[in-house]
């Protein structure tokens, strides 16, 4: 019998049962599928029947029969059906937009099992047919996760993570461009500002590490013994503790603390792309900030685009750093282009 | 077939039965449009789903789902007629974006989460929640007042006032706009609007966005969208400039090019080799204010090589902003 229709089959006999199904009246209702091989071959076959549908939304449960109920597997019928789903309007269409948003992203955790999900919401809510593809038309959804390489990678991941699964990856380090092969444990994955960070135990290094998803050359889910997981998370682990929030906080040198002034053109990035800094002052030239820095490189990457509205007031070391680095730009920018081309030009041969 | 094609067709077969029990008679090819199929692919499953059913498998046993003169009709669903409830990955997924891109307030995601967490099985809402704390998408705080408020706008269809800060002219503009709708991108929300003042349609940086204010001003309908702008307040990308007008930058360095190479694609580079490493970067739009934002957001590691204007703007703009450390 074809797979799909065995499953479905079954679906359908636990969903019409009185009580528990004994494992002999499960093989006898199925004599070609069960019945056929060995009993541990047979009742292999059967788990992993069981496995996919519980991927569906159907577990089943054995239990031992007490008195004259029997042994065998039981389905609860009302904890397998969609309840009606009161959202309200707006509730709704926060999910929509939410979903519609996810789904136009290059890459998502599980993005086919939140195609689902929208449909089955719409569903449940009582959305008419036209009605509950409304998400789709939000936005483009790209077609499938493997599209991409980052979409790959993120969909294997979060598969990694849910079913604990140890990765091997190749994983290219942005500086120097090396590539590196090592086992990781995914503990979790995040987005932020743009980029997947994979967080886990890095067992070359020894010790948590993050990972940005995009850097990733190569990847290989451990494919041994792939119905039991490969490592367990600490108790004490907490996403939220390795949440790469803002570039400059990447962990390129101790913190430190730098204050900043914010003209007052610029006074209301405090509440924007510095949000959570310390307020140390506000008068007519602006803002005074002070913000922990553990990447200043990224920090000044960020400033200069925001143009003469942003000044480093200290510590001294990196306002000198950020001086020296707008003259040097502002020299080679007073170079005759042309010579400067032909300059680079001559390094290249 | 793999076991996600499988587990993919078997999800889409669990909604079709239900689907056609609520709108019996439903003609084929709506029915098809909902469950993202073609008529004859779904045509083909229905065939399929008369054959399932519980043993023994006689005529009533089994699934009796027909289509007569094009509309479809379920006679026996088998207790298929509803469909199950959100696995723990739906509801992750769904949780995920709905915390991270929903742009509306706090408190009706979480109410919405809350009837979501409901629909999940309860045996699994331990493996829901220990997996919902292993899966976070993040956006900035600050952002979520102002996107409810331009999703507002959106929906109502309403004017809404922007005072907004360019980062490329370094300067505030009052800004009337229709809005259109919010993106993500990059790391960044954007609103794209109609602009009134500049007549065109433009992206807003939502973290850019000082202030908004809802007018009670309601707009019947867009103009029909022009090509997408290129960056954020800027005009919509015009047609690509001949290859001598377009600006030209050298960048030093691996991981520059490298990110160069990702962004812009190879095409987009000359290599010229050297320890460390340099390349031309030559952009595919116009010489303006953004190129030279865009230079500065390199540090030190990019050099405006054409149009000459550009390079005179970025001496400009440095030597304001040395001023201060003088």
């Amino acid at each position: 019998m074809e797979r799909a229709e065995r499953l479905l089959d079954l679906v359908a006999l636990f969903l019409n049962a009185r009580g528990a199904i004994a494992w002999s009246e499960i093989q006898e209702a199925f004599p070609d599928d069960y019945a056929r091989g060995s009993p541990e071959a047979n009742i292999r076959k059967f788990e992993r029947d069981k496995a996919d549908l519980a991927e569906l939304g159907l577990t089943l449960t054995y239990v031992q029969g007490e008195e004259r109920d029997k042994d065998g597997y039981l389905l609860d019928r009302s904890a397998y059906y969609l309840p009606a789903l009161t959202l309200a309007k707006d509730e709704l269409a926060v999910l929509y937009a939410a979903g519609a948003a996810a789904l136009a992203e290059p890459a998502f955790p599980f993005r086919q099992d939140l195609v689902h999900a929208l449909e089955k919401m719409a569903f449940a809510a009582g959305a008419d047919p036209s009605a509950s593809r409304d998400w789709s038309r939000l936005s483009a959804p790209r077609e499938r996760d493997d599209s991409t390489t980052l979409g790959r990678w993120v969909s294997e991941i979060s598969r990694a993570v849910a079913s604990r699964k140890s990765v091997d990856l190749r994983y290219q380090a942005q500086r120097s461009g090396e590539v590196t092969r090592r086992r990781v444990d995914p503990y979790g994955l995040l987005y932020r500002f743009g980029a997947w960070v994979l967080v886990g135990y890095c067992h070359l290094r020894e010790d948590m590490r993050t990972f940005r998803v995009d850097r990733i050359v190569g990847l290989t889910v451990n494919a041994a013994r792939p119905r039991s997981t490969d490592f367990e998370v600490p108790k004490d682990f907490h996403l939220s503790d390795h949440a790469i929030t803002r570039p400059w906080e990447f962990h390129r040198h101790a913190p430190i603390d730098v204050e900043l002034r914010l003209g007052p053109d610029l006074a209301f990035l405090a509440e924007r792309t510095f949000l959570g800094a310390q307020l140390l002052g506000q008068n007519s030239r602006g803002v005074r900030l002070r913000l922990k820095v553990s990447d200043r490189e990224a920090l000044l990457r960020a400033l200069l685009p925001l143009g003469p509205g942003v000044e480093v007031l200290g510590p001294d070391k990196l306002r000198q750093e950020t001086r020296a680095l707008l003259e040097k730009i502002l020299e080679r920018h007073r170079r005759h282009a042309r010579a400067s081309e032909r300059a680079a030009a001559r390094g290249s041969r | 077939m793999s076991a996600t094609d499988l587990r993919e067709r078997l999800r889409r077969l669990l909604l079709i039965i239900p689907y056609a029990v609520r709108n019996p008679g439903a003609p084929l090819a709506e029915l098809a449009g909902i469950v993202s199929m073609t008529a004859e692919e779904l045509a083909e499953e229905l065939d399929f789903l008369m054959l399932v059913g519980q043993p023994p498998f006689a005529p009533d046993d089994c699934v009796d789902i027909r289509v007569e003169d094009g509309r479809v009709y379920v006679e026996l669903d088998q207790a298929l007629g509803k469909p199950p409830r959100l696995t723990p990955l739906e509801g992750l997924a769904l949780a995920a974006a709905a915390r991270g891109m929903a742009g509306a307030d706090e408190g009706t995601i979480a109410r919405a989460l809350a009837k979501i967490e409901a629909a999940l099985p309860a045996p699994l809402l331990p493996l829901y929640r220990d997996l919902s704390q292993r899966f976070e998408v993040a956006r900035l705080p600050g952002e979520a007042d102002m996107a409810a408020l331009l999703r507002r706008a959106i929906h109502t269809r309403r004017e809404v006032e922007l005072e907004y800060f360019s980062e490329s002219r370094g300067e505030h503009s009052h800004r009337p706009v229709l809005p259109r709708d919010l993106r993500y991108a990059q790391g960044h929300w954007y609103l794209s609007a109609y602009c009134l003042t500049r007549k065109g349609d433009r992206l807003f940086r939502v973290d850019r966005i000082r202030e908004a204010k809802l007018t009670d001003r309601a707009f019947d309908r867009l103009p029909t969208e022009e090509r997408p702008p290129a960056e954020p307040g800027e005009a919509p990308m015009p047609p690509v400039p001949p290859e001598a007008e377009r600006p030209r930058l050298r960048l030093t360095g691996g991981a520059v090019i490298r990110y160069a190479k990702e962004r812009f694609g190879a095409q987009a580079l000359e290599l010229l080799g050297g320890d460390p490493p340099q390349a031309i970067l030559s952009l595919n739009g116009p010489a303006d204010a953004w190129t030279v934002s865009f230079a500065l957001s390199f540090g030190g590691a990019a050099e405006i090589l054409e149009p000459e204007g550009l390079r005179t703007a970025l001496r400009e703009r440095l030597e304001t902003a040395l001023e201060a450390y003088r």
